[in-house]
């Protein structure tokens, strides 16, 4: 019995715990422990693997799919594209939006599930860019549906959609500190 | 070349650009002729005048068998209306629907005259001349529509 009582419980309860991370802390570099609320571990594994909906409206797309291909290379930030809006939580929309395409936006968004992000790309889908006047374009896809990042140029080039994808990265990674 | 023959044959009068000049009435019987050398339709469009109240309807076909083409033009008034080419080329359906549906123009005998570029409820057609730029149904104006933002 008095064997027993020499032994301190705290060795009792964290003993097994510290001898179980001991391994896992001389394989991490710099041998630290990760510690991390679970918000901004959903985070960073959202921001890695975005996957926007196969969709292109105009010029803008060109280029759009000129960073999926293999010279700039979409895949090194995760970001594939999905053929349906089931599979997908980012949006870009790349191109002028008509008002008869408003309608499909909207519900190529509507289908998408949460949590989902929009890039409008280029000129036209922030603000109509030349044809904003024009009785059949939508002066910004804003209007349609809310947007997160905006990448400007007319068309941008694909390291300004890469720009504009790394941003919306920084702000999901920005979204879990809140 | 066959379009000289074809020119000569139903007397069509040329412009300076190198149209021929057919009237809208001789349609059927003009259309017959060209498609037996001319089997493929490349275009059809259309230009307004508001001043006189009236549109040039402009065709152009192709030979497949030589490199030829030929520009047909046909002058109407903003209320006529003018046979469908459908009957004889096929090609023609959806050219013609966005005639109707750009410029307001009807074709008689076609077999589905509905819009094709705009929405099914739009007002007015936009390519003619007196169309304001920024005209819009209610329901299509995004201009007057609030700015969506994230709430976040
Ligand atoms: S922004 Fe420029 S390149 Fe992009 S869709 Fe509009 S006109 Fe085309």
């Amino acid at each position: 019995m008095e064997e027993l009582k020499k032994i301190n419980l705290e060795e009792i309860y964290y003993a097994p715990l510290f001898n179980k991370f001991a391994n896992y802390m001389e394989k991490f570099p710099g041998g630290g422990l990760i510690l991390t609320t679970t918000k901004k571990l959903f985070a960073w594994s959202r921001k890695s693997s975005l996957w926007p909906v196969t969709f292109g409206l105009a010029c803008c797309a060109i280029e759009m799919m000129a960073a999926y291909a293999s010279r700039y290379d979409l895949d090194r930030f995760g970001v594939i594209a999905r053929a349906s809006p089931r599979q997908s939580d980012v949006m870009i929309v790349s191109g002028t939006v008509t008002a008869k395409m408003a309608e499909r936006v909207k519900r190529l968004y509507s289908q998408m599930p949460n949590p989902k992000w929009v890039i409008a790309m280029g000129s036209c889908a922030i603000a109509g860019d030349f044809y904003r006047n024009v009785y059949s374009v939508v002066p910004g896809v804003e209007r349609v549906i809310p947007v997160d990042v905006y990448v400007p140029g007319c068309p941008p080039t694909p390291e300004g959609l890469i720009e504009g994808i790394r941003k919306l990265q920084q702000k999901i990674m920005e979204g879990a500190k809140k | 070349m066959k379009r000289e023959k074809i020119k000569e044959e139903l007397k069509l009068e040329e412009t300076k650009d190198g149209f021929l000049v057919f009237k809208s009435s001789e349609f059927y019987h003009v259309m017959e002729r060209i498609k037996k050398d001319f089997p493929y339709l490349s275009f059809i469009t259309a230009v307004h005048f508001p001043q006189e109240k009236a549109f040039d309807v402009i065709y152009a076909f192709r030979n497949i068998d030589e490199p030829e083409i030929i520009f047909l033009k046909t002058k109407i008034k903003e209320e006529e209306k003018l046979p469908s080419a459908y009957k004889f080329y096929k090609g023609a359906d959806w050219m013609e629907r966005e005639i109707y549906d750009l410029f307001g123009i009807e074709f008689e005998n076609h077999p589905d005259l509905r819009r094709i570029v705009l929405p099914e409820d739009w007002e007015g057609h936009p390519l003619r001349k007196d169309y304001p730029i920024n005209k819009a149904p209610e329901k299509y104006d995004y201009r007057k529509k609030p700015v969506l933002r994230r709430e976040d």
